[in-house]
């Protein structure tokens, strides 16, 4: 009989720390807030290129995307041979990104765009 | 013989004395009711990766229905992000956008004048798309100074969509006036033209979805001005807008990087780092071929659609309006002048 009550409080109490273990690592694993990065690099020749990037923290919660964490948000935009006309870092939360807009010595001018979460970059 | 030439004279000192009026006259003959230009900037069907073109938009300068309609999209999907006035929103646009300008009402002190961007397939954010954004708006065009105005009497700045030929933009004209900038938040610097050419493309055909064109060409350029976007950071962007004219009629053909105008501007965009990746592949092949020496591909808006009548240059090169007038004028005279002395001979 004891050692049936004894068999029964371990299972129980076997149950619940399993369930407070599973649960607490449902919530450690509900939001995390791993690193992205993405870059966009055009390279004509070893004189001629252009590169943007960014790089930085998203919020993600049970596996969707909710915000960038903007303060950790640092981008590249560089060219070398190139014109540039403007660049831009632009920290959004909803999506952040850095372009570079320039124009080559034959007159074509081009974006380089680098975003996350990289939808599009 | 005396009376002919009299009124030949008489004739001339007339007409010349009409034609620098006419020229002097900043209304161009094809702006009248019901004219319309529009533009296009093209997407591929299958874009890549980072074929993507973005929209800047000031919250404080868009319609109140677009505002919630854009805010409503981005809360959607149940996303913690609220869209505010003090930060510009960007749109993602992957597909075509279009330009259109249409002059409604034309009085003899102003025209009233519908400007319309239409943008295709728009994220404001990840995840939700609008298959269709329109942004739209009337301007009260005053015809003495060729300004925008708003309704209170707020000066937004010249028309861009067309300048007059006899009397082209200068550099350190306005693009916006500090007044309009004013009223909506937009700081930063004064936003005036840098560069007036005529040298742009000299030796080149320039195509357009419309129709090919000849040099020479205008080029208009505003560069470096730095205007801020996030009140909230004091972030901002540095602003670029170059403009392409056809010289005869004045008309705008095409446009390389367009971040701030007028017409755009009132729309809501405050920069947009945006080309037509259609144009832009073609004229990359071109590069490619090493045919660039004697044509060109616009590749930012570029003519569309209009029912301006464009120089025609399938016979060499026509004459201008003012200028063929001219011309029909002085052979009246002169055939009037011929038939006078022979009919004196003949007496």
């Amino acid at each position: 009989m004891k050692r049936r009550i004894l068999l029964g409080v371990l299972l129980i109490g076997g149950l619940l720390i399993g369930l407070v273990n599973a649960a607490g690592s449902v919530f450690t694993q509900s939001c995390w807030t791993p690193w992205d990065h993405n870059s966009d690099v055009r390279e004509w020749s070893q004189d001629e290129w252009v590169w943007a990037g960014i790089h930085g923290q998203v919020l993600v919660c049970n596996g969707k995307f909710q915000k960038v964490l903007t303060d950790t948000v640092w981008g590249t935009t560089e060219g070398k041979g190139v014109d540039i006309l403007s660049r831009g870092i632009v920290r959004d939360p909803r999506r952040s990104y850095a372009y570079v807009r320039y124009e080559r010595y034959n007159g074509e001018v081009g974006t380089a765009f680098a975003d996350i979460p990289n939808y599009f970059g | 013989m005396k009376k002919p030439f009299t009124f030949f004279i008489i004739f001339l000192i007339v007409f010349t004395g009409f034609s620098p009026l006419s020229q002097a006259s900043a209304i161009p003959y094809w702006f009248k009711e019901g004219t319309y230009i529009k533009y296009a900037m093209k997407m591929p069907k299958n874009p890549e990766k980072n074929e993507v073109n973005i929209f800047m938009i000031w919250p404080r300068l868009l319609p109140k229905d677009t505002y919630n309609r854009i805010k409503k999209a981005s809360e959607e999907d149940g996303s913690p992000l609220e869209i505010d006035n003090r930060t510009m929103i960007s749109l993602f646009v992957r597909g075509n956008s279009y330009l259109t300008f249409e002059i409604l009402n034309v009085t003899n002190e102003t025209a009233l004048v519908r400007v319309t961007l239409e943008m295709n397939n728009v994220s404001a954010g990840p995840g939700e798309i609008l298959s269709r954004l329109v942004l739209s708006k009337v301007l009260h065009l005053n015809l003495s100074d060729m300004v925008y105005y708003e309704e209170d009497g707020t000066p937004i700045g010249p028309p861009t969509c067309f300048i007059n030929p006899a009397s082209p933009p200068k550099k350190g004209d306005y693009l916006l006036t500090p007044a309009f900038m004013k009223k909506y938040d937009l700081k930063g610097d004064d936003i005036v033209l840098t560069n007036v050419s005529f040298t742009w493309m000299e030796d080149k055909i320039l195509h357009t979805h419309y129709k090919d064109f000849i040099p020479p060409y205008l080029f208009v350029e505003s560069e470096g001005a730095y205007v801020i976007d996030d009140l909230t950071r004091g972030e901002g962007h540095t602003i670029i807008t170059e403009l392409i004219y056809e010289p005869d009629t004045g008309v705008l053909i095409a446009t390389i990087f367009t971040d701030m105008t007028s017409e755009l501007t009132s729309l809501g965009v405050i920069g947009a780092i945006a080309l037509d990746r259609v144009n832009s592949r073609k004229l990359e092949r071109l590069l490619e071929e090493g045919k660039d020496d004697r044509e060109w591909w616009a590749q930012g808006f570029s003519l569309y659609d209009t029912n301006v009548k464009l120089p025609d240059y399938g016979s060499g090169r026509s004459p201008s309006t003012p200028a063929r007038y001219f011309f029909a004028l002085s052979l009246v005279v002169l055939a009037m002048t011929a038939l006078w002395t022979e009919r004196r001979w003949k007496r």
